[in-house]
């Protein structure tokens, strides 16, 4: 990747940063719980994914040896992502200024950054595992959200929790559409008997998984 | 093998992290954090004025040696909180049939100073059945002593476009010596027994 496109990454990571962090945008996405966790929240990681793309070549050597197949940045990032779905981290975050700040500087820095440097180097079954898990937790999310008969967060409006709860749902029915309707008509998965008869190799589980790494 | 290492570290501090986060997997909302910080660490409430149903001024502190019983109002709100107002007459019928008259006082504070006056207070003693000498409606006097309490007691009240506010809302028992020791559900009969039973006994 050529120094200027790095540069672009690194400037473009740092507008981002700023504009959400400017007050009046802050306040008008935590104004509300749908913008606050899907708008305000994925927009940090996004900041911190795209910090990520412009070290991947500079930190390649080190990821080499210390994040074989993404596995401590994701062990890195897990662990953030959930602590900053916790709905009394999102309450603190509007309560104090230091949490604020928290959750500004940790979630680009521990669940952005590490997955953009982590997501070349995961391996298929990997990326299958990741696609379930966060198929699972959005839907966790959109059943606790639209089912809870408390408020979670004091900060928020009853009518907004149950918003998030639908678009916590809607986000995984999508992402699980997305994910697995093009496995039925990709030309890599040899599982039709006509693929299977022009390739019998192919027709393995264990081939196609080759065939992708 | 490094990577091995680096990941087992890493995931280590990662689930202290969480840990830590949720006060040992126990409290994964403000509220239950609330309840659980005060039930650990009792908080001494500091004296508050307070303005009760005929306009006079009332320290907070001169129903020290009682074990008070404090929750937040506004006397505007429709349905939910009849149904508040009705659990809140409860756990007065269950003060009074424990013979605790003596002992516990509840108090319902208004947090909507500029609408509830001591006549709407009043009139929602009077609409709810209050026993004057266990239930008591007031509210506190100024703003300064409104957020004062509210911070303390960790009760956020947010505006609704349709109810007005919304607020987490609960009973919070303040001990005999003063110190905010529990806070529970205001419509969890059983715990507000056992509560009693715990709480003004000893």
């Amino acid at each position: 990747m050529t120094v200027n496109v790095m540069k672009v990454q690194r400037v473009f990571a740092a507008a981002i940063w700023c504009m959400l962090a400017l007050p009046p945008v802050a306040a008008f996405l935590e104004g509300r719980l749908l913008s606050h966790v899907l708008v305000q929240l994925p927009a940090l990681v996004l900041c911190g994914y795209v910090l990520g793309l412009s070290l991947r070549t500079r930190v390649a050597r080190a990821s080499d040896i210390w994040n074989r197949g993404g596995a401590t940045g994701i062990a890195v990032a897990i662990p953030a992502a959930a602590i900053w779905m916790l709905p009394r981290a999102v309450d603190a975050s509007l309560g104090s200024a230091w949490v604020e700040l928290a959750k500004f500087v940790t979630v680009p820095l521990l669940v952005g950054l590490p997955l953009a440097l982590s997501v070349p180097r995961f391996g298929p079954i990997t990326i299958g595992f990741l696609k379930a898990h966060f198929v699972s937790m959005a839907l966790f999310l959109g059943w606790l959200f639209s089912a809870a008969p408390v408020r979670l967060c004091n900060n928020y409006l009853a009518d907004d929790q149950a918003l998030v709860g639908a678009a916590w749902l809607a986000i995984a029915a999508t992402a699980m559409l997305g994910w697995t309707v093009p496995l039925f008509f990709d030309s890599h998965q040899r599982g039709t008997p006509s693929a299977i008869a022009s390739n019998p190799k192919r027709g393995r589980p264990y081939a196609v998984l080759r065939n992708h790494a | 093998m490094h990577t091995v290492i680096a990941s087992l570290m890493v995931l280590l501090i990662g689930i202290m992290a969480v840990f830590t986060a949720t006060d040992g997997l126990r409290a994964f909302t403000a509220e239950g954090a609330r309840r659980l910080r005060v039930m650990e660490r009792p908080v001494a409430i500091p004296n508050a004025t307070l303005i009760d149903i005929e306009g006079n001024a009332v320290p907070l502190a001169s129903h020290q040696g009682k074990v008070v019983l404090v929750e937040f109002i506004y006397t505007t709100c429709p349905t939910i909180c009849q149904e508040m107002g009705s659990a809140s007459f409860q756990v007065m019928e269950a003060v009074r049939t424990r013979g605790l008259t003596e002992d516990v006082r509840l108090l319902s504070l208004s947090f909507d100073l500029d609408d509830d006056m001591p006549r709407d207070l009043k009139a929602y003693g009077e609409r709810h059945n209050a026993d004057e000498r266990i239930w008591r409606i007031m509210k506190p006097a100024t703003p300064r002593d409104l957020k004062r309490l509210l911070e303390l007691f960790g009760v956020t009240v947010i505006p609704d476009p349709i109810f007005k506010y919304q607020h987490n809302a609960a009973v919070h028992v303040i001990s005999r010596d003063g110190r905010l020791v529990r806070i529970v559900d205001i419509a969890a009969q059983e715990a507000i027994s056992a509560m009693l039973a715990e709480v003004v006994r000893p």
